[in-house]
């Protein structure tokens, strides 16, 4: 027994060394092969870095006319190489960047390459150096995170990209039968909302309910309503059956079922409009998300990174997006 | 009439034991039909909300290709290096009395415990290129998020572990005497090991290895966070899936359905595979 033991397990230690020298072999194939794309990307961009001078330019002119855009077109034409985009988007986003997607490609000889998330994962991953050229956070407290690491391009700057409003959206049929914030505080309403910790939807709704709650709950404010709302942030979380880790989910949860209500942004409503009633947050008490943009330092293509960014700006990106519910800058 | 009540006595005395047998068996048998229904529905529903044939051939698309494609190549691969690395390991770990083989034993175990977003953090801060080993890597050009390599790895992480419970109690399982006498018919162990040990573990290294696939197949959460949600490049079927929550509900059922289908089709096809190879014996 021992003998024999012994004996395999010199045979087993020999396989071991082979399986690992096996998986690095792998792993290097697996990366050449599949690492090219990129590679070849890095090369095309440095034939590019040349025009950066004229599209920051433009940036700064913070896509005043059409024809900013047709300088960055032009530039971006000259090279024949596509080059591929990571653009690192609020999971909010989701639905209005994939319908711009194969617009934006068409244009401009780059490919996009969405990593759809919560801004508060999507600022850790590029924190720990996850390749990625743009990051769009649904607030400035992730970007400002970044540029505290001093992680952002274009001299360590972020910039305002669009707004976003709360909106309470409960189901087509809607069994609890809400149609006011103070209809959340009946009994068994089960209510999902995105985790406050990290995900700026979440922070905004707790906002939201912090408004509530000093300006219609509180008697001697001039907005008061109702005394219901006197504790209205306290009793509204008795009634939170699931922190989310993006606002899809929250959403989601209604669309199954799981939840009776969730809070999302007004965007949410639009590509969800056939199975969701959305309920308007009074402006008195609604809270403003400022979506902020960046290009990130470490990225190899700032050129178009800055083109993509310069496009969301201008008139066509801005109109775009009001499309799916966003509120433009101007 | 005075017949009546003897008959009840003796119907009552009687059949009491066979009644009783039939209740428990009964009873028994609805454990089964619980478990088999708290498993069918859930599935069944996906299927039941995909629309028609014809709509749900529009639903087909680029990324979903692209998913459907990646995640194949991933588990494949990931599979591979759990087994290369596992069979190895589970073999030396057997039936050793080495100090410290609980201490490995809980360690192997880790990532079957570890929520799968912790281990998706886990690999970020231990490989993305900000912490030590990824700036070693980066000196090379080596970036591990958001390349195919991450979401192998992160596979790799969480399914490792079901393979290696199945493969050591394969190995456990094998009379000890059997292998000394093969041991003592040739002089190579590792001649001993291919002929008498693989065979005899085979079945129960399917299963692992099925499990561990399987569990690879899903990997969701480690994947999410190391290997990113990137289309084309990182985005398996589970990523896709919950990409497509957040945009079209029918879309990312749509896609379940073909996991499962495939999931189904790899595992029934192993079996038989499987099954009709060991019809034909092994031969010690």
């Amino acid at each position: 027994m021992q003998l024999e033991s012994k004996s395999h397990g010199v045979s087993n230690v020999a396989a071991g060394v082979m399986a690992v020298v096996a998986i690095v072999l792998a792993a290097l194939v697996g990366y050449f092969a599949y690492g090219s794309g990129s590679a070849t990307a890095t090369v095309s961009s440095t034939a590019t870095t040349t025009s950066t001078a004229t599209v920051t330019s433009t940036l700064t002119g913070s896509g005043s006319t059409e024809t900013s855009t047709a300088t960055v077109t032009s530039t971006l034409t000259n090279t024949n190489e596509i080059v591929q985009l990571r653009v690192f988007a609020a999971a909010s986003l989701t639905p209005a960047f994939q319908a711009l997607q194969s617009a934006y490609q068409l244009n401009n000889s780059v490919s996009l390459v969405f990593n759809f998330a919560s801004s508060g994962s999507l600022e850790t991953q590029i924190a720990q150096g996850v390749p990625a050229d743009i990051f769009i956070s649904a607030d400035a407290t992730n970007n400002m995170k970044l540029q505290n690491k001093s992680l952002l391009a274009n001299g360590n700057t972020y910039t305002k990209l669009l707004y976003n409003y709360v909106e309470l959206f409960v189901p087509k049929n809607n069994p609890k039968n809400i149609t006011t914030l103070a209809d959340l505080l009946k009994p068994g309403v089960r209510i999902a909302i995105g985790a406050p910790a990290s995900v700026p939807a979440g922070k905004y709704t707790l906002q939201v309910w912090n408004n509530v709650q000093s300006k219609w709950g509180n008697s001697s404010s001039s907005d008061f309503q109702s005394l219901t709302y006197a504790n209205f942030s306290t009793n509204v979380m008795t009634h939170v059956v699931s922190q989310t880790t993006d606002v899809e989910s929250a959403i989601t949860q209604v669309l199954t079922g799981a939840a009776d209500a969730a809070f999302g942004y007004v965007s949410d409503g639009i590509s969800n409009a056939a199975q969701l009633y959305a309920i308007p947050i009074p402006s008195d008490v609604n809270v403003q998300a400022v979506y902020t943009v960046s290009v990130i330092a470490a990225s190899s293509h700032q050129t178009q990174a800055n083109a993509f960014v310069t496009w969301l700006l201008s008139p066509s990106g801005q109109a775009y997006l009001k499309k799916w519910g966003f509120t433009p800058l101007a | 009439m005075s017949s009546e009540p003897e008959l009840e006595l003796e119907a009552a005395k009687g059949p009491v034991r066979g009644r009783w047998v039939d209740w428990t068996s009964a009873l028994l048998w609805g454990f089964p039909i619980v478990v088999i229904l708290f498993i069918v529905i859930p599935i069944a529903s996906v299927f039941l909300s995909v629309p028609g044939s014809s709509v749900a051939l529009q639903l087909v698309n680029n990324d979903t290709l692209n998913a459907i494609r990646l995640s194949l190549i991933t588990s494949t691969i990931s599979l591979v290096v759990i087994m290369l690395l596992g069979i190895p390991t589970a073999r030396v770990l057997t039936r050793r009395k080495v100090r410290g083989i609980r201490l490995i034993d809980t360690v192997i175990d880790i990532p079957i415990v570890l929520p799968p977003a912790v281990a998706g953090l886990a690999l970020l801060l231990a490989f993305a290129p900000r912490s030590p080993i990824g700036a070693v890597l980066l000196q090379y050009g080596i970036i591990l998020p958001g390349n195919i390599v991450a979401v192998v790895m992160a596979e790799t992480f969480v399914a490792m572990p079901f393979f290696l419970r199945s493969a050591r109690t394969a190995f456990e399982e094998i009379d000890p005497k059997i292998e000394m006498a093969a041991s003592l018919l040739s002089p190579s162990s590792f001649y001993s090991f291919r002929k008498i040990v693989l065979p005899l573990a085979s079945r129960g290294l399917v299963a692992g290895a099925i499990l561990s696939w399987g569990r690879a197949m899903g990997e969701f959460g480690a994947t999410l966070l190391f290997a990113e949600n990137l289309p084309g490049i990182t985005q398996t079927m589970p990523l896709a899936i919950y990409l497509d929550l957040a945009v079209n509900i029918q879309q990312a059922s749509f896609v379940s359905c073909i996991l499962i289908v495939i999931s189904f089709a790899v595992i029934i096809g192993v079996r038989y595979v499987v099954g009709s190879r060991e019809s034909f014996g092994i031969r010690p």
